[in-house]
This record gives C-alpha cells, structure tokens and sequence, in this order.
C-alpha cells in the first residue's frame, strides 16, 4: 500500500540486509528472538528438561541458596521444590495465556472490525460505544469482577482477556477499512463484480495484517504481565499449578530468608515480556510505520 | 466551551452508567451472598435464605436493585455493607484518600522523571544516553509492578531497612510504592514523549522558528514541548486506567489501606454492596481525568475549536 513519504532532510535510513547475516545488524530482533524463543522452548519442552515434574519435593533439601548446587541451580523453595524446573513449568500457564487469549481476541476483533467498517450499520454504533466503555474501564477492575462471579482458573483468565480485548482490534480493523474501502482497488474490485466476501477477503483483509500483529505482539507481552498479576493477586490461575504470578506471592512470604524464590520467577516474567516487547517494537517498525497499532 | 463541556460531560456521565450497569449486572451473577452469609451451626433451609434475601433486598428485580444503586451512587447513599453493617460510603471516603494519594504521587514521579529525560532523549537522538534511557524504559515496560515492589521492599525495606516494608505509617511508607508505580509508568510515558517530541521537531513551525534566529532553549520550550504535550496529555489520561489497576495489585503488594485491598475483600466476603460501588467509584475517577484532559487541550492549543 502507498504510504507517503514524510518529506525530510535526513538521510535514508541503508536498507537491512537480508538472511542470517542481516540479523546480526538489528540486536533488537536478535536479543527478541533469542529471548522468545528460549522461553517458549523451555516451555514447550519442559517435560523433556525435568522430567519429575514441577512438584516433587525434596525434604533433605529444602531452601538451598541458588548457584551452591548442580542439582538445584536456581535453588529450592520452602518445602524442597527447585525452583529452575517451577519456572520452567511455569512459563507454559504464562505462554498459554498470553497467546491464546491473543489469538482469540483477534479472530473476534478483526471479524466484527471489518464488518463495522465495511458495512456501518448498527454493529458500527454498538462497537464505538463498546470502545468508550472499554477505555474509561480498568482491565483489572473488570477482571476483579468477572473472576468474582465465575471463579479464578487459566480459562476463566482467558475468557476475560478475550472479552476485554477484543474491542481494541475491532477499533483498530473499523479505522483501517473506513479508509481501505474508499480506495481505487477496492472500488476496481467492486466495479468488476466481486462479491463482498471476496472484496474483504482478497483486498482489504491482506492491507490489515502488519497493524494487527503489531498490536497482538504487544499484547502478547501485555496479557503475560495481566495474567501473573491476578494469579499473584489469588484471582487468577489454581494456586496449586506452578505458575510465576503464583510462585511471586508465595515467595513474597519467604522475602527475609529466600529471596530467590521470587526473584526467578519474576527475572522469567521480565525476560518473556522484553522478548515479546521488542519483537513487537521491530515488527512496529517493519509492517506499521505510521503507528497505526 | 461551555457547550463542548457539556456535551462532554453527558457523554462521560453515560459512559459511567453503562460502567456501573455492567458491574452491578456482574456482580449479581456471582453466587448467592445468601449462603455466604448464613451463620448457624445446620445448613441453611430455603427460609432462612429467603429471610436473609429480603432483608438485604435481593428479592427485588435486577432493574430496580440497579436504579437505587445508580440514584445512591450520585446522591452519595452506597447502602450498607453485607458484612460489616457499615454504610459503604463511609468505608469508600475512608479508603479513597489512600488511593489517590498513592496515584497522584506516582504520577507525579513520572512526569518529573519523563520530561527531563524524554525531551533529552529526542533531542540528542542516536546518542549514547538516548540508548540507554530507550533500553531502560523498554526493560521497565516489562517488569511486572508487583515484582519490582517485592524487589524494592527486599532491597530497602528488609537488607537496607531504611523504609517500612509494608503499611500506612506516615510518609515514608509512601515512598516504596509510589516509586514502584512511578517508575513503571515513567517507562512508557517517556517513550511516548520522545517519539511526539521527535514528530514536532521535524516540523516545519520548528525550522521555522530555528531559522528566526531564537534560541535552541526557546525552540524546544516555547514551539516543541508545547505541541508534543497534546499527545501526552492524552496518553496520560489513558494511562490513568491503567494506573488505577496497577494501584489495585501494588496496594496489595505493601497492604496499603486503600479502594483495591478493600475491592479484593468484598470478592472474598460477596459483598456486593462495596464490590459494586468501590469499582463503579474507581472508573468515575477514570472517567472524570479523561473528562477534565479532554478540556483542557483547548488551554494548551489554542487551534482545537472547543465549539465543534
């Protein structure tokens, strides 16, 4: 799509380099893949890393400082659990949280944006007040309630990040196709006979995508944060899942004699959320110059 | 501009209808406050439950429970707690001083760490404090508040013991919290202030005004940092929500006596009284910053017509 130049004296910035060596000259995307990536692995292959599970305790060993033991290296907890293999376990509840609740909100959200854009109509009208009351409305206070009624636990979690989030990429797909519908292409499209399905479909949908990945990475990073904060705050996912917002506000009791055991899960919460965070800034840069996300 | 504030303000006034209608709907869906507040030895019988019912006035339609809540919720009457019997506008003012205390201080800790450093930061673009206070703020936009606040509390509260871990004992108990919340809004508000500062430097009104010979001091203060404000101010009031949630989790964090720790009771207790209202205050306060922002960009640019 045409985006028009800002006129400016600045030099162009050298067009990157493409394949493995590129990479190397953007430490942004390289220090945000790396991190992602080790993240999800870790997760992904946590039954493979520690293969007794998250939960055996070891009574002969209980709170040893971390880096003293190669059992142990990020050391164990109160009633002998190590810590490195709740992490571990625990950057699964986060990870599915933080992508499923993403993935969800952006099949509703893009659907409902593109036909509020496309067609107008009462479904316009409802979604622009659905957004002034998302806006003056405080996530956490939403989730306070809603988990107050239907209970913590990981879907429930999920269910209230989806309701919502949603809005935000409706709002954002509406703004785009209220602009996309008026262009030449998607007049051409229309002249030529093609049915709305296949206008949307075909052209307006593929002039969407770089925005709306940029917004769901974001709130990839964004729903890892949310999600710790309510199992921490005990409105989250089962205390008794190892989770990091759950480790946080059992370590939180152990402050004066283990720190440790919530300084790692916490270190493990910054570490995916930067990861994602500076992919989603890079793809920002990429695939949305106009910061429309 | 009287007009435009009035308009605003019926708009604002909706906005916190539908807010309250939603929280009070919600909250009705939550089990039966009946059978949590049954206190005998026995089961409670379907008597007792209605008895508890209508003396709480649960046994009125959906619509009317709301409609008193919404004409207490403007004339001050929040009817009385579930629990403890106390009228829950009194536990809400006795609560909501500690709230914005610790919000307002946190913002204030943002501003004063976010102008300076943003502004430096666009100017001197590229640089080598440009670097780091980008790096910074992006690892500080991903730090959970709550960890930072257990992380601070470890560090100078219980190793350092220069300040109270915890509690509500004077001003220095302030402190901790306040620099937790700060500091993590400081690291979104100065990214948000560099790019807008970078935008308005690129301008022609800038050039301009460099090429008439005043002062760079000038320039940046009088024709940049005034135009790069409107997208702040905006973004400020955005991210006061935002704060208003982060300020639920930390008060937990330092049992801070404030509307959060109060909200997360009244879940334990299903004390819809004080769950409903105590939410339903928290957004008004969110609704009315955003209100008040709205109306003050026409102080801070003369070019936004108030009128339309």
């Amino acid at each position: 799509m045409a985006v028009r130049p800002r006129p400016s004296l600045e030099p162009a910035p050298p067009a990157p380099r493409r394949g493995l060596l590129g990479l190397l000259h953007q430490p942004e995307l390289l220090l945000g893949l790396a991190l992602t990536v080790v993240m999800l692995l870790s997760a992904l292959l946590a039954n493979v890393l520690f293969p007794d599970g998250a939960d055996r305790m070891d009574l002969t060993s209980r709170l040893v400082p971390p880096f003293t033991d190669t059992a142990h290296i990020f050391g164990t907890d109160p009633i002998g659990r190590d810590v490195l293999a709740r992490v571990v376990y625990g950057g699964r509840i986060s990870l599915i949280v933080g992508i499923v609740s993403v993935v969800l909100a952006v099949i509703i959200g893009v659907a409902v944006g593109l036909i509020a854009g496309y067609r107008r109509g009462w479904v316009d009208t409802v979604l622009m007040r659905l957004v002034d009351v998302q806006l003056a409305f405080p996530f956490i206070l939403l989730a306070i309630t809603v988990i107050a009624v239907v209970g913590p636990g990981l879907w429930k979690v999920i269910f209230v990040m989806v309701v919502t989030q949603w809005v935000q990429y409706a709002r954002l797909v509406r703004g785009q196709v209220l602009s996309l519908r008026e262009r030449d292409f998607v007049h051409a499209a229309q002249a030529l006979g093609s049915s709305d399905l296949r206008v949307i479909l075909r052209h307006i949908l593929p002039n969407l995508v770089g925005p709306v990945i940029v917004l769901a990475t974001l709130n990839v990073a964004n729903n890892i944060l949310l999600e710790s904060g309510l199992t921490f705050l005990g409105l989250g996912v089962d205390p008794l899942i190892p989770s990091w917002g759950g480790m946080l506000a059992d370590g939180r009791n152990y402050l004066q004699t283990a720190w440790w055991v919530a300084m790692f899960p916490g270190l493990a919460i910054t570490v995916t959320v930067l990861g994602f965070n500076l992919l989603g800034d890079w793809l920002r840069d990429r695939l949305d110059p106009l910061g429309r996300a | 501009m009287t007009k435009y504030a009035i308009s605003r303000l019926l708009q604002a006034l909706l906005v916190v209808v539908l807010v309250t209608l939603i929280v009070a709907y919600t909250v009705r869906l939550s089990g039966d406050p009946a059978v949590a507040l049954f206190q005998g030895a026995s089961a409670p019988t379907k008597e007792d439950l209605e008895r508890i019912r209508s003396a709480l006035g649960l046994d009125r339609p959906f619509l009317v429970q709301y409609l008193e809540f919404l004409g207490g919720f403007f004339t001050g009457d929040l009817g009385t707690s579930f629990r403890s019997g106390q009228p829950v506008a009194q536990l809400i003012a006795e609560r909501l001083p500690a709230t914005l205390l610790l919000a307002v201080c946190s913002m204030a800790i943002s501003l004063l760490l976010s102008f300076p450093l943003g502004v430096y930061s666009a100017v001197r673009k590229g640089g080598a404090v440009d670097f780091w206070i980008r790096a910074l703020s992006l690892v500080g936009l991903s730090f959970p508040n709550f960890w930072l606040g257990i992380m601070l509390i470890l560090l100078f509260g219980v190793v350092l013991r220069w300040l109270p871990p915890s509690g509500f004992e004077g001003a220095s108990s302030l402190v901790l919290p306040s620099v937790t919340l700060g500091l993590i809004l400081t690291s979104t508000t100065v990214r948000i202030l560099r790019a807008s500062m970078l935008e308005v430097l690129r301008s022609q009104y800038v050039t301009v005004a460099r090429s008439k010979g005043l002062s760079e001091r000038v320039v940046l203060y009088k024709h940049a940092l005034r135009n790069a404000s409107i997208p702040i101010l905006t973004f400020v009031g955005l991210q006061f929500g935002g704060l208003i949630g982060g300020v639920v989790i930390v008060e937990q964090v330092f049992a801070w006596p404030g509307l959060g720790s109060l909200a997360l009771s009244a879940i334990a207790n299903r004390d819809y009284p004080v769950l409903q209202s105590t939410v339903a205050v928290l957004s008004a306060v969110v609704v009315l910053v955003n209100y008040l922002i709205d109306l003050s960009y026409g102080l801070i640019d003369p070019r936004i017509s108030m009128e339309s």
